[in-house]
Protein backbone atom coordinates (compact mmCIF):
# COMPACT_ATOMS: atom_id res chain seq x y z
CA UNK A 1 0.00 0.00 0.00
CA UNK A 2 2.40 2.30 1.15
CA UNK A 3 4.74 1.01 -1.81
CA UNK A 4 2.16 1.80 -4.42
CA UNK A 5 1.44 5.35 -3.09
CA UNK A 6 5.04 5.94 -2.96
CA UNK A 7 4.96 5.72 -6.85
CA UNK A 8 1.95 7.33 -7.39
CA UNK A 9 3.32 10.03 -5.77
CA UNK A 10 6.42 10.12 -7.88
CA UNK A 11 4.84 9.19 -11.27
CA UNK A 12 2.89 12.44 -10.80
CA UNK A 13 4.92 14.83 -8.89
CA UNK A 14 6.59 16.37 -12.04
CA UNK A 15 2.88 16.87 -13.18
CA UNK A 16 2.88 21.04 -11.70
CA UNK A 17 -0.36 20.87 -10.14
CA UNK A 18 0.61 17.97 -8.14
CA UNK A 19 4.02 19.48 -6.98
CA UNK A 20 2.15 23.14 -6.17
CA UNK A 21 -0.50 21.58 -3.90
CA UNK A 22 2.45 19.76 -2.41
CA UNK A 23 4.08 22.53 -1.64
CA UNK A 24 1.33 24.54 -0.31
CA UNK A 25 -0.15 22.10 1.62
CA UNK A 26 3.02 21.50 3.19
CA UNK A 27 3.34 25.33 3.81
CA UNK A 28 -0.22 25.12 5.45
CA UNK A 29 0.76 22.57 7.83
CA UNK A 30 3.59 24.87 9.30
CA UNK A 31 1.94 27.62 9.50
CA UNK A 32 -0.29 25.44 11.56
CA UNK A 33 2.36 24.17 13.73
CA UNK A 34 3.89 28.08 14.14
CA UNK A 35 0.28 28.86 15.10
CA UNK A 36 0.48 25.76 17.74
CA UNK A 37 3.57 27.25 18.98
CA UNK A 38 2.25 30.52 19.62
CA UNK A 39 3.67 32.11 16.67
CA UNK A 40 7.15 30.79 17.77
CA UNK A 41 10.45 32.06 15.40
CA UNK A 42 11.29 28.29 15.92
CA UNK A 43 8.70 26.87 14.23
CA UNK A 44 9.45 28.74 10.66
CA UNK A 45 6.52 27.51 8.26
CA UNK A 46 8.84 27.90 5.21
CA UNK A 47 11.52 25.22 6.78
CA UNK A 48 8.80 22.79 8.34
CA UNK A 49 7.08 22.90 4.77
CA UNK A 50 10.52 22.21 3.24
CA UNK A 51 11.90 19.12 6.00
CA UNK A 52 8.09 17.65 5.03
CA UNK A 53 8.82 17.85 1.11
CA UNK A 54 12.48 16.60 1.68
CA UNK A 55 11.27 13.64 3.71
CA UNK A 56 8.81 13.19 0.95
CA UNK A 57 11.03 13.51 -1.74
CA UNK A 58 13.19 10.89 -0.04
CA UNK A 59 11.27 8.47 1.02
CA UNK A 60 9.43 8.23 -2.50
CA UNK A 61 13.06 8.70 -4.21
CA UNK A 62 12.19 11.69 -6.01
CA UNK A 63 15.40 13.92 -7.30
CA UNK A 64 15.34 17.47 -6.29
CA UNK A 65 15.26 18.30 -10.69
CA UNK A 66 11.99 16.50 -10.85
CA UNK A 67 10.11 18.14 -8.26
CA UNK A 68 11.54 21.54 -9.05
CA UNK A 69 9.76 20.79 -13.07
CA UNK A 70 6.10 21.32 -11.09
CA UNK A 71 6.78 23.69 -7.87
CA UNK A 72 9.07 25.87 -10.49
CA UNK A 73 5.91 27.70 -10.81
CA UNK A 74 5.91 28.66 -7.67
CA UNK A 75 9.30 30.18 -7.58
CA UNK A 76 8.74 31.54 -10.71
CA UNK A 77 6.60 34.21 -8.31
CA UNK A 78 9.32 35.40 -6.84
CA UNK A 79 10.20 37.80 -9.12
CA UNK A 80 7.18 39.80 -9.24
CA UNK A 81 7.07 39.16 -5.33
CA UNK A 82 10.32 40.96 -5.34
CA UNK A 83 8.93 44.22 -7.76
CA UNK A 84 5.95 43.84 -5.61
CA UNK A 85 8.11 44.95 -2.86
CA UNK A 86 7.88 48.11 -4.20
CA UNK A 87 4.33 48.90 -3.01
CA UNK A 88 4.82 48.57 0.85
CA UNK A 89 8.01 50.46 0.46
CA UNK A 90 5.88 53.64 -1.57
CA UNK A 91 3.36 53.33 1.23
CA UNK A 92 6.22 53.67 3.74
CA UNK A 93 8.43 56.31 1.95
CA UNK A 94 7.24 59.21 4.19
CA UNK A 95 7.89 57.19 7.08
CA UNK A 96 11.36 55.96 5.75
CA UNK A 97 11.99 59.61 4.97
CA UNK A 98 10.85 61.02 8.33
CA UNK A 99 14.25 58.66 9.80
CA UNK A 100 15.79 58.78 6.98
CA UNK A 101 19.20 59.04 8.57
CA UNK A 102 18.88 56.20 10.99
CA UNK A 103 17.59 53.72 8.79
CA UNK A 104 20.66 54.77 6.14
CA UNK A 105 23.08 54.70 8.42
CA UNK A 106 21.46 51.34 10.47
CA UNK A 107 21.12 49.60 7.44
CA UNK A 108 24.28 50.77 5.88
CA UNK A 109 26.55 49.17 9.03
CA UNK A 110 24.35 46.72 10.37
CA UNK A 111 24.22 44.96 6.78
CA UNK A 112 28.03 45.82 6.09
CA UNK A 113 29.15 44.71 9.12
CA UNK A 114 27.21 41.56 9.07
CA UNK A 115 27.94 40.28 5.84
CA UNK A 116 31.57 40.93 6.39
CA UNK A 117 31.63 39.23 9.61
CA UNK A 118 29.92 36.38 7.82
CA UNK A 119 31.88 35.74 5.04
CA UNK A 120 35.30 36.76 7.89
CA UNK A 121 34.04 33.69 9.98
CA UNK A 122 33.33 31.00 6.91
CA UNK A 123 36.75 31.96 5.86
CA UNK A 124 38.41 32.05 8.90
CA UNK A 125 36.90 28.86 9.74
CA UNK A 126 37.97 27.05 6.30
CA UNK A 127 34.65 26.69 4.45
CA UNK A 128 34.19 26.11 0.85
CA UNK A 129 33.88 29.22 -1.45
CA UNK A 130 30.30 28.15 -2.72
CA UNK A 131 29.16 28.59 1.01
CA UNK A 132 31.06 31.80 1.74
CA UNK A 133 29.67 33.04 -1.82
CA UNK A 134 26.08 31.89 -0.32
CA UNK A 135 26.24 33.14 3.10
CA UNK A 136 27.42 36.85 2.12
CA UNK A 137 23.67 37.70 1.01
CA UNK A 138 21.88 36.41 4.01
CA UNK A 139 21.16 39.55 5.93
CA UNK A 140 18.91 41.07 3.20
CA UNK A 141 14.97 39.85 2.45
CA UNK A 142 15.05 36.47 0.56
CA UNK A 143 13.74 37.34 -2.71
CA UNK A 144 16.46 40.51 -3.08
CA UNK A 145 19.22 37.75 -1.35
CA UNK A 146 18.46 34.92 -3.92
CA UNK A 147 19.09 37.44 -6.79
CA UNK A 148 22.49 38.39 -5.19
CA UNK A 149 23.30 34.86 -4.58
CA UNK A 150 22.76 34.41 -8.27
CA UNK A 151 24.94 37.00 -9.21
CA UNK A 152 27.91 36.40 -7.47
CA UNK A 153 28.01 32.80 -8.22
CA UNK A 154 26.68 31.35 -4.39
CA UNK A 155 24.11 28.57 -4.18
CA UNK A 156 20.67 30.06 -3.66
CA UNK A 157 19.03 27.50 -2.25
CA UNK A 158 21.30 27.23 0.61
CA UNK A 159 21.15 31.22 0.80
CA UNK A 160 17.60 30.86 1.27
CA UNK A 161 18.01 28.75 4.02
CA UNK A 162 20.46 30.98 5.50
CA UNK A 163 18.23 33.93 5.19
CA UNK A 164 15.69 31.64 7.60
CA UNK A 165 18.45 30.59 10.15
CA UNK A 166 19.11 34.48 9.93
CA UNK A 167 15.59 35.41 10.68
CA UNK A 168 15.38 32.73 13.85
CA UNK A 169 18.95 33.80 15.42
CA UNK A 170 17.91 37.03 14.67
CA UNK A 171 14.60 36.80 16.54
CA UNK A 172 16.62 34.47 19.12
CA UNK A 173 19.11 36.89 19.85
CA UNK A 174 17.09 40.32 19.93
CA UNK A 175 15.90 39.97 23.04
CA UNK A 176 19.07 39.15 25.33
CA UNK A 177 20.58 42.00 23.48
CA UNK A 178 18.16 44.76 23.70
CA UNK A 179 16.09 45.43 26.27
CA UNK A 180 13.86 48.13 24.13
CA UNK A 181 13.86 50.27 21.33
CA UNK A 182 13.24 48.07 18.50
CA UNK A 183 12.29 49.99 15.32
CA UNK A 184 15.11 50.29 12.80
CA UNK A 185 17.92 49.11 14.11
CA UNK A 186 16.46 45.13 13.19
CA UNK A 187 16.79 46.67 9.92
CA UNK A 188 20.62 45.81 9.25
CA UNK A 189 21.02 42.25 10.38
CA UNK A 190 17.58 40.99 10.08
CA UNK A 191 15.77 41.23 7.16
CA UNK A 192 12.18 42.20 5.51
CA UNK A 193 10.80 38.85 7.42
CA UNK A 194 11.53 39.47 10.88
CA UNK A 195 10.94 43.25 10.12
CA UNK A 196 7.56 42.57 8.71
CA UNK A 197 6.91 40.65 11.78
CA UNK A 198 8.35 43.89 14.23
CA UNK A 199 5.78 45.98 12.45
CA UNK A 200 3.01 44.09 12.75
CA UNK A 201 3.48 43.96 16.45
CA UNK A 202 4.32 48.05 16.74
CA UNK A 203 0.55 48.49 14.87
CA UNK A 204 -2.31 48.96 15.96
CA UNK A 205 -5.08 46.63 14.17
CA UNK A 206 -3.49 43.10 14.68
CA UNK A 207 -4.83 42.73 10.63
CA UNK A 208 -3.78 45.60 9.09
CA UNK A 209 -0.36 44.70 7.97
CA UNK A 210 -0.11 48.03 5.98
CA UNK A 211 -0.43 49.74 8.63
CA UNK A 212 3.18 50.18 10.15
CA UNK A 213 2.38 53.11 12.72
CA UNK A 214 5.52 54.30 14.78
CA UNK A 215 2.65 54.94 17.38
CA UNK A 216 0.62 52.00 18.78
CA UNK A 217 -3.08 53.70 18.47
CA UNK A 218 -5.15 51.60 20.98
CA UNK A 219 -8.55 53.66 19.99
CA UNK A 220 -11.81 52.78 18.28
CA UNK A 221 -10.16 50.43 15.69
CA UNK A 222 -9.47 47.56 18.53
CA UNK A 223 -12.48 45.59 18.14
CA UNK A 224 -10.61 42.33 19.68
CA UNK A 225 -8.63 41.14 22.61
CA UNK A 226 -5.05 41.97 21.82
CA UNK A 227 -2.23 41.62 23.81
CA UNK A 228 0.04 45.61 23.95
CA UNK A 229 2.91 46.07 25.62
CA UNK A 230 4.61 49.83 25.29
CA UNK A 231 8.50 49.69 24.43
CA UNK A 232 9.48 52.96 23.51
CA UNK A 233 8.48 54.35 27.65
CA UNK A 234 11.39 53.26 29.87
CA UNK A 235 8.78 53.82 32.96
CA UNK A 236 6.59 51.17 31.46
CA UNK A 237 9.29 48.69 30.47
CA UNK A 238 10.02 48.85 33.98
CA UNK A 239 6.11 47.74 35.12
CA UNK A 240 6.43 45.07 32.73
CA UNK A 241 9.97 43.93 33.65
CA UNK A 242 7.89 44.12 37.36
CA UNK A 243 4.82 42.30 36.13
CA UNK A 244 7.26 39.10 34.37
CA UNK A 245 8.89 39.15 37.88
CA UNK A 246 5.56 38.69 39.37
CA UNK A 247 3.89 36.12 36.82
CA UNK A 248 6.32 33.47 36.34
CA UNK A 249 9.73 32.98 37.59
CA UNK A 250 12.21 34.07 34.34
CA UNK A 251 11.15 37.01 33.22
CA UNK A 252 13.02 36.10 29.89
CA UNK A 253 10.86 34.93 26.88
CA UNK A 254 7.27 36.03 28.24
CA UNK A 255 5.70 38.62 25.94
CA UNK A 256 2.20 38.69 26.95
CA UNK A 257 1.70 42.07 29.46
CA UNK A 258 -1.28 44.53 28.81
CA UNK A 259 -4.29 43.08 27.32
CA UNK A 260 -7.74 44.72 27.15
CA UNK A 261 -10.75 43.07 26.49
CA UNK A 262 -13.30 44.22 23.87
CA UNK A 263 -16.11 45.66 26.30
CA UNK A 264 -12.88 47.43 27.38
CA UNK A 265 -11.59 49.81 24.91
CA UNK A 266 -14.90 52.40 25.27
CA UNK A 267 -13.15 53.35 28.48
CA UNK A 268 -9.79 53.57 27.46
CA UNK A 269 -8.84 56.69 27.69
CA UNK A 270 -11.30 57.33 30.62
CA UNK A 271 -8.42 58.20 33.38
CA UNK A 272 -11.20 56.69 35.71
CA UNK A 273 -11.52 53.56 34.04
CA UNK A 274 -9.95 50.18 35.97
CA UNK A 275 -6.42 49.17 35.17
CA UNK A 276 -5.76 46.55 32.82
CA UNK A 277 -5.35 43.07 33.79
CA UNK A 278 -2.21 41.65 33.35
CA UNK A 279 -2.06 38.00 31.95
CA UNK A 280 -0.12 34.84 32.00
CA UNK A 281 -0.41 33.05 28.44
CA UNK A 282 -3.04 31.47 29.64
CA UNK A 283 -4.55 31.88 32.99
CA UNK A 284 -5.76 35.26 33.41
CA UNK A 285 -4.10 36.57 36.91
CA UNK A 286 -5.36 40.02 38.13
CA UNK A 287 -2.39 41.67 39.07
CA UNK A 288 -3.07 43.08 42.46
CA UNK A 289 -0.68 45.82 44.06
CA UNK A 290 -0.05 47.74 40.90
CA UNK A 291 0.00 51.62 41.40
CA UNK A 292 -2.23 53.39 38.95
CA UNK A 293 0.48 56.06 38.05
CA UNK A 294 5.00 56.05 38.03
CA UNK A 295 6.85 53.60 36.80
CA UNK A 296 5.38 50.13 38.21
CA UNK A 297 2.34 51.01 37.14
CA UNK A 298 0.08 48.68 34.44
CA UNK A 299 -2.09 51.64 33.53
CA UNK A 300 -3.06 51.40 29.83
CA UNK A 301 -3.39 55.38 30.10
CA UNK A 302 -0.06 55.66 30.23
CA UNK A 303 0.49 54.31 26.75
CA UNK A 304 -0.44 57.65 26.01
CA UNK A 305 1.46 60.63 25.82
CA UNK A 306 0.98 63.87 27.07
CA UNK A 307 3.93 65.60 25.82
CA UNK A 308 2.54 66.19 22.63
CA UNK A 309 -0.74 68.36 22.76
CA UNK A 310 -2.58 69.42 20.42
CA UNK A 311 -2.24 73.30 19.84
CA UNK A 312 -5.21 74.51 19.51
CA UNK A 313 -7.37 72.69 21.69
CA UNK A 314 -4.68 71.29 24.48
CA UNK A 315 -5.64 68.01 24.41
CA UNK A 316 -3.29 65.17 24.47
CA UNK A 317 -2.62 63.36 21.16
CA UNK A 318 -4.74 60.42 20.99
CA UNK A 319 -1.32 58.46 20.15
CA UNK A 320 0.35 56.11 22.43
CA UNK A 321 3.68 55.05 23.13
CA UNK A 322 5.25 52.72 20.71
CA UNK A 323 3.81 49.39 21.54
CA UNK A 324 4.42 45.88 20.83
CA UNK A 325 1.05 44.36 19.85
CA UNK A 326 -0.30 40.92 19.71
CA UNK A 327 -3.73 39.32 19.18
CA UNK A 328 -4.41 37.27 22.04
CA UNK A 329 -6.21 34.68 20.61
CA UNK B 1 -6.58 40.29 -9.65
CA UNK B 2 -6.94 42.42 -12.51
CA UNK B 3 -4.67 41.43 -15.60
CA UNK B 4 -3.05 45.40 -15.77
CA UNK B 5 -2.07 44.77 -12.04
CA UNK B 6 -0.54 41.76 -13.14
CA UNK B 7 1.18 43.12 -16.04
CA UNK B 8 2.65 46.30 -14.47
CA UNK B 9 4.56 43.99 -12.28
CA UNK B 10 5.66 41.63 -15.36
CA UNK B 11 6.60 44.17 -17.08
CA UNK B 12 8.92 45.73 -14.56
CA UNK B 13 10.53 42.57 -14.31
CA UNK B 14 11.39 42.32 -17.37
CA UNK B 15 12.53 45.65 -17.70
CA UNK B 16 14.81 44.92 -14.86
CA UNK B 17 15.87 41.93 -16.68
CA UNK B 18 16.48 43.56 -20.00
CA UNK B 19 18.61 46.42 -18.04
CA UNK B 20 20.87 44.26 -15.81
CA UNK B 21 21.51 42.25 -19.36
CA UNK B 22 22.27 45.43 -21.10
CA UNK B 23 24.07 47.41 -18.42
CA UNK B 24 25.65 44.68 -16.46
CA UNK B 25 24.47 45.84 -13.45
CA UNK B 26 25.15 43.51 -10.36
CA UNK B 27 21.68 43.81 -8.75
CA UNK B 28 19.39 41.31 -10.11
CA UNK B 29 16.20 42.05 -12.56
CA UNK B 30 13.67 41.58 -10.22
CA UNK B 31 15.53 44.21 -7.96
CA UNK B 32 15.67 46.60 -10.86
CA UNK B 33 12.84 45.99 -11.69
CA UNK B 34 11.38 46.64 -8.02
CA UNK B 35 12.97 50.31 -8.25
CA UNK B 36 11.58 50.71 -11.98
CA UNK B 37 8.44 49.99 -10.02
CA UNK B 38 9.20 52.58 -6.85
CA UNK B 39 9.66 55.36 -9.57
CA UNK B 40 6.43 54.74 -11.28
CA UNK B 41 4.47 54.69 -8.42
CA UNK B 42 6.11 58.05 -7.09
CA UNK B 43 5.35 59.45 -10.79
CA UNK B 44 2.12 58.62 -11.27
CA UNK B 45 1.58 59.20 -6.97
CA UNK B 46 0.39 56.11 -5.89
CA UNK B 47 -0.34 52.04 -6.78
CA UNK B 48 -4.13 51.15 -8.12
CA UNK B 49 -6.31 49.43 -5.91
CA UNK B 50 -6.24 45.88 -7.60
CA UNK B 51 -1.76 46.78 -7.53
CA UNK B 52 -2.03 47.33 -4.02
CA UNK B 53 -4.57 44.49 -3.14
CA UNK B 54 -2.32 42.20 -5.94
CA UNK B 55 1.08 43.14 -3.96
CA UNK B 56 -0.66 42.71 -0.64
CA UNK B 57 -2.10 39.48 -1.81
CA UNK B 58 1.77 38.13 -3.21
CA UNK B 59 3.57 39.25 0.01
CA UNK B 60 1.06 37.84 2.20
CA UNK B 61 1.95 34.72 0.31
CA UNK B 62 5.77 35.43 0.07
CA UNK B 63 7.24 32.76 2.71
CA UNK B 64 5.47 29.66 0.93
CA UNK B 65 7.55 31.24 -2.71
CA UNK B 66 10.22 30.11 -0.56
CA UNK B 67 9.85 26.62 -0.31
CA UNK B 68 10.76 25.70 -3.79
CA UNK B 69 14.07 27.22 -3.26
CA UNK B 70 14.57 25.58 0.54
CA UNK B 71 14.12 21.97 -0.72
CA UNK B 72 17.05 22.69 -2.99
CA UNK B 73 19.57 21.97 0.50
CA UNK B 74 18.30 18.51 -0.26
CA UNK B 75 21.20 17.63 -3.01
CA UNK B 76 23.70 20.00 -0.90
CA UNK B 77 22.66 18.35 2.36
CA UNK B 78 26.74 16.91 2.85
CA UNK B 79 27.74 20.22 2.10
CA UNK B 80 26.34 21.56 4.94
CA UNK B 81 26.78 18.42 7.12
CA UNK B 82 30.81 18.96 6.73
CA UNK B 83 30.83 22.65 7.16
CA UNK B 84 28.54 22.90 9.66
CA UNK B 85 30.87 24.82 12.06
CA UNK B 86 31.78 27.62 10.37
CA UNK B 87 28.07 28.58 8.59
CA UNK B 88 26.26 28.12 12.29
CA UNK B 89 29.43 30.26 13.90
CA UNK B 90 28.98 32.83 11.29
CA UNK B 91 25.04 32.66 11.13
CA UNK B 92 25.14 33.42 15.08
CA UNK B 93 28.24 35.60 15.16
CA UNK B 94 27.39 37.86 12.36
CA UNK B 95 24.02 38.34 13.60
CA UNK B 96 25.31 39.30 16.59
CA UNK B 97 28.07 41.72 15.53
CA UNK B 98 26.18 43.70 12.87
CA UNK B 99 22.56 44.00 14.94
CA UNK B 100 25.08 45.42 17.81
CA UNK B 101 26.64 47.67 15.60
CA UNK B 102 23.71 49.10 13.64
CA UNK B 103 21.71 49.66 17.01
CA UNK B 104 24.56 51.76 18.69
CA UNK B 105 24.55 53.91 15.10
CA UNK B 106 21.09 54.26 15.41
CA UNK B 107 21.34 55.50 19.10
CA UNK B 108 24.13 57.50 18.33
CA UNK B 109 22.51 58.92 15.66
CA UNK B 110 18.75 59.62 18.10
CA UNK B 111 20.50 61.12 20.54
CA UNK B 112 21.40 63.75 18.75
CA UNK B 113 18.97 64.55 16.73
CA UNK B 114 15.15 64.10 19.71
CA UNK B 115 12.08 62.95 18.15
CA UNK B 116 9.51 65.77 17.75
CA UNK B 117 7.25 63.28 19.67
CA UNK B 118 9.29 63.25 22.57
CA UNK B 119 8.28 59.82 24.15
CA UNK B 120 10.79 59.65 26.76
CA UNK B 121 10.53 63.10 28.47
CA UNK B 122 7.38 61.55 30.27
CA UNK B 123 8.98 58.06 31.23
CA UNK B 124 11.86 60.46 32.57
CA UNK B 125 8.97 62.49 34.44
CA UNK B 126 7.44 59.14 35.64
CA UNK B 127 10.83 57.88 36.53
CA UNK B 128 11.72 60.33 38.74
CA UNK B 129 8.56 60.09 40.61
CA UNK B 130 9.22 57.11 41.30
CA UNK B 131 12.86 57.20 42.83
CA UNK B 132 11.87 60.35 45.31
CA UNK B 133 9.63 58.09 46.80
Amino acid sequence: MTASLATMISDHLQSPVVAVVLTWVAFEVGRWVQGQCRGSALANPVLIASALIIVLLKSTNVSYDYYMRGAGFIHFLLGPAAVALAVPIYDNLDRIRRSAASILAGITVGATVACAAAIGFTWWLGASPDVVRSIAPKSVTTPIAIGISEQIGGLPSMTVVFVIATGISGAMLLRPLFRSDWGARLGGARHRRWCCRARYRHCADPRDESDSGSFCRVSDRTDRLVHCRPLASRSSLAAVDQLKGQSSGNSGRLVVDYAFPKEHHGHLFDRRSQSPRAHEDDGRARCAGVRPVGPQSANLNQLIGTAARDSVSGTASHRSYLCEIRPAT
Amino acid sequence: VSGRSCITLLVCQAAGEVIHGVTGLPLSGPIIGMVLLLIWLSLRSGPSPELQSLANGLLGYLSLLFVPAAVGIMPLSSLLREQWLPIVVALVGSSIVGMASAALIVQAINRSARAPYDQLALADRFEAEGSSQ
